[in-house]
């Protein structure tokens, strides 16, 4: 049951199948060997990665900086600062209200491929020296590991990661404001969410106030092939699980207008969030969400 | 063809499997709910509320359900295979007992009259011939058939078991009109012998008689016969026999005088009924049959030193009480003990037990007969049986009535057939119940894999 991702040159088992296996924890290290073994540039660099200038060493400088080229030629200890001499914290916020629990004919919830992703991510930033916490978003928004970057930070998050469960619906914009307020300066915002929000300019609006001070935001929108209207539905009484009195009956299968409707909703979200400064990612929840995953990866490098 | 030994179990089955159909279109289910967090994207369809009331995929489930309670109507009532027949085939039986030899001649040409009007299959079957069946060709022909011997051909219920056992062998036929040609008799029946024939051959037969009717001499069996005028002597020894004998011969209209051992009654008066139960001194009985008399000896007790040996034991009689004495085929009179013994070969069998075998022996001796009984004649509840009169007349009358393997054609059974209008049709598959293959296992199968198929998609079906 092995699939090759494109462009990355490596292979690893269905995500699903790893994470009946090992966990979450063994699903993120695999992704996370495998890109690694496609020998990308990483995508979130960090420390010792954005070379800015050199300085005279001085008393107390940390000897890994050293400069010991530079060293041999001119005999004299040099210290290599980097852009971000100061570790970058980095939120990754995960929507966990109920709409994130609908899982498609692809077998894990659209909360699980988030939990994956942000596993993934986790780990990625953590290898390139940036201090990672973890929020989430349910009945209201949790604050659930702040940004760290010690030796057990990983497992920590893996751990909340594993636990998140599908509840309530609260807003997102709302919730991006308090990442932003406990967010001192300038750092990075990960956002995994089906962005479906009945007030989707206040969700533009709270991008937009992070990115405008300076952080970096990233917003990865997850949906499935059933919920764009490209895999085939029977007909039912459809409602969203956030609003379960406003359902309708409906034929999605023969809604021309549904699949439309999807897209341009999407269409929108992403040219406000570009407009705003902030990158717009979407990964289909389908039966393999790494390979997408790993193409934005490999196509977004180093910053 | 299927048939159904109980047809209504068969159309209840079908009637219960009409319901779930009814359900189906009487019960408005609330259509299925899914969640699609991006629902408020999707036209509504109203069309699609009714489509989902009427969830077209489960016709699958309603039909498993319907053939389910139908296949099991089915296999509990019984379904049979016949063999397909096609056809109607008349057999015409001749009656080939003796009484037959003397209008033998004209039998055959009512026979060949007979069979001369008949459209499809015939047949002309004489059981009482070598081959048991006569070729047509020949016989339409004119080919004279020579009478049956003496004992040919068996009784009238012999006749009828043989018919149907042929009846039973032949393949291809839809049904079979029987058509008896026998000369008629006055004789002794009982009424109970309809439903032994309708046992033996529920079939109808049309019957042909030929000859002038015949009337036996001898007392009648049956309700309101003739009284025989002989009287009886009963000798009562010391006390084997009490007054039950004795009672029942006056109630049958017979003089009974009773005497003491060793008295054999006057002698001046032929043609009496002399009663010898087990014990008493039955010395000149055969003398006394000689001049005669009838004698009826209860068994165990010799006929005098010089006696033949007329009880040889044949295959012995089962000892002990509670057997039963047949008077005829239908009526069985319970509580008679069968003493060991039995007749010799060649005599006649007036009565025999519930096993077939003999019960009583009669033996023509000058100008009486000596009836040997095998079976005390007041053992247990003997005496107190409804046919215990009519047991004692038939062992009284021996002699004189023809054995019950020389089956007579009488009026009495000739009115019971026919009288019984029953369909001149009668399907093979009506000879027996058990005809035709037994497929009640295999519906109930069928209706188990089906029920088991339901339960498996209607567990998968939201």
């Amino acid at each position: 049951m092995s699939q090759e991702p494109a462009g990355t040159g490596t292979g690893w088992l269905d995500p699903a199948l790893l994470e009946r296996l090992g966990g979450l924890e063994l699903a993120a290290r695999l992704v996370v060997e495998g890109l690694r073994g496609g020998a990308h540039r990483a995508p979130f660099p960090g420390r010792g990665e954005d070379f800015h200038r050199h300085r005279a060493y001085q008393q107390g400088d940390d000897l890994r900086y050293l400069d010991w080229k530079l060293l041999a030629r001119t005999d004299r200890p040099w210290i290599r600062e980097y852009r971000e001499s100061t570790t970058l914290r980095c939120w990754i916020l995960v929507d966990a209200t109920l709409s994130m629990g609908y899982r498609g004919s692809g077998g894990a919830t659209k909360l699980r491929t988030a939990a994956l992703v942000a596993a993934v991510l986790a780990h990625l930033m953590l290898e390139g020296g940036d201090a990672v916490g973890i929020a989430a978003l349910g009945e209201e928004p949790a604050l659930l590991l702040p940004p760290r970057n010690r030796v057990d930070q990983r497992k920590e998050i893996l751990r909340i990661l594993e636990l998140l469960e599908p509840r309530g619906g609260h807003p997102l914009g709302p919730a991006l404001d308090r990442v932003g307020e406990v967010l001192p300066r300038r750092g990075r915002v990960v956002v995994l969410s089906d962005l479906l929000e009945e007030d989707t300019e206040g969700v533009l609006a709270a991008l937009g106030r992070l990115a405008s001070r300076g952080d970096e935001v990233v917003v990865i929108q997850l949906l499935t092939p059933e919920e764009r209207g490209e895999a085939p539905l029977p007909p039912a009484f459809y409602a969203d699980p956030e609003h379960p009195g406003e359902g309708r009956p409906a034929t999605p299968g023969g809604d021309a207008a549904f699949r439309e409707g999807v897209a341009r909703f999407t269409r929108q979200l992403e040219e406000g969030c570009r407009g705003r400064g902030v990158e717009f990612v979407r990964l289909d929840v389908g039966e393999d969400p790494v390979t997408p995953l790993a193409e934005w990866l490999r196509r977004r490098g180093p910053r | 063809m299927l048939s159904f030994a109980l047809p209504w179990v068969a159309v209840a089955g079908g009637v219960l499997g009409l319901i779930p159909l009814l359900l189906h279109f009487l019960v408005r289910r609330p259509p299925a709910r899914a969640d699609l967090p991006t629902a408020r994207f999707l036209t509504p369809d109203p069309r699609t509320r009714v489509a989902l009331d009427r969830r077209p995929r489960d016709l699958l489930l309603l039909l498993l359900r319907v053939l389910f309670l139908l296949l099991l109507g089915m296999g509990l009532a019984g379904p049979r295979l016949v063999l397909e027949r096609s056809g109607t085939a008349t057999w015409v039986l001749l009656d080939t007992s003796p009484g037959m030899a003397p209008v033998w001649e004209e039998a055959l040409a009512a026979a060949r009259e007979v069979l001369a009007g008949v459209e499809g299959d015939a047949r002309l079957l004489a059981p009482g011939t070598a081959a048991g069946e006569i070729p047509l060709g020949p016989f339409l022909d004119g080919e004279p058939v020579p009478p049956p011997e003496a004992t040919g051909g068996g009784g009238y219920l012999e006749q009828l078991r043989d018919l149907r056992r042929r009846l039973e062998a032949e393949q291809g036929l839809d049904s079979v009109e029987v058509v008896l040609v026998t000369r008629p008799r006055r004789e002794a029946w009982t009424p109970g012998l309809g439903g032994v024939r309708d046992r033996l051959y529920p079939g109808a037969l049309r019957v042909v008689a030929v000859g002038d009717e015949v009337v036996a001499t001898g007392p009648s069996l049956g309700e309101g016969a003739a009284v025989p005028s002989a009287p009886a002597l009963v000798v009562r020894p010391g006390g084997e026999i009490g007054p039950y004998v004795e009672a029942a011969l006056e109630a049958l209209g017979r003089e009974v005088e009773v005497a003491l051992p060793g008295e054999s009654g006057p002698p001046d008066a032929p043609g009496r009924l002399r009663v010898f139960p087990a014990g008493s001194d039955a010395r000149g009985a055969l003398e006394a049959a000689s001049l005669g008399d009838t004698v009826i000896v209860e068994a165990g007790h010799p006929l005098g030193p010089e006696a033949p040996p007329l009880w040889e034991v044949a295959g012995g009689l089962p000892p002990g009480p509670g057997s039963a004495v047949l008077l005829a085929e239908e009526v069985r009179v319970p509580g008679a003990a069968l003493l060991p013994g039995g007749p010799v070969h060649g005599v006649r069998i007036p009565l025999t037990g519930e096993d077939g075998r003999p019960a009583a022996a009669a033996v023509p001796s000058g100008q009486g007969c000596v009836v040997v009984a095998g079976f005390r004649l007041e053992g247990g509840e003997l005496p107190l049986q409804p046919g215990y009169p009519r047991l004692l007349e038939a062992l009284a009358s021996a002699c004189l009535h023809p054995s019950r393997g020389e089956g007579a054609l009488d009026r009495g059974a000739l009115e019971i057939l026919g009288g019984r209008g029953l369909a001149a049709r009668v399907g093979l598959e009506g000879l027996s119940p058990g005809e035709g293959r037994d497929l009640s296992r295999w519906f109930l199968l069928a209706a188990l894999l089906l029920a088991i198929l339901e339960a498996l998609l209607g567990y998968r079906r939201p």
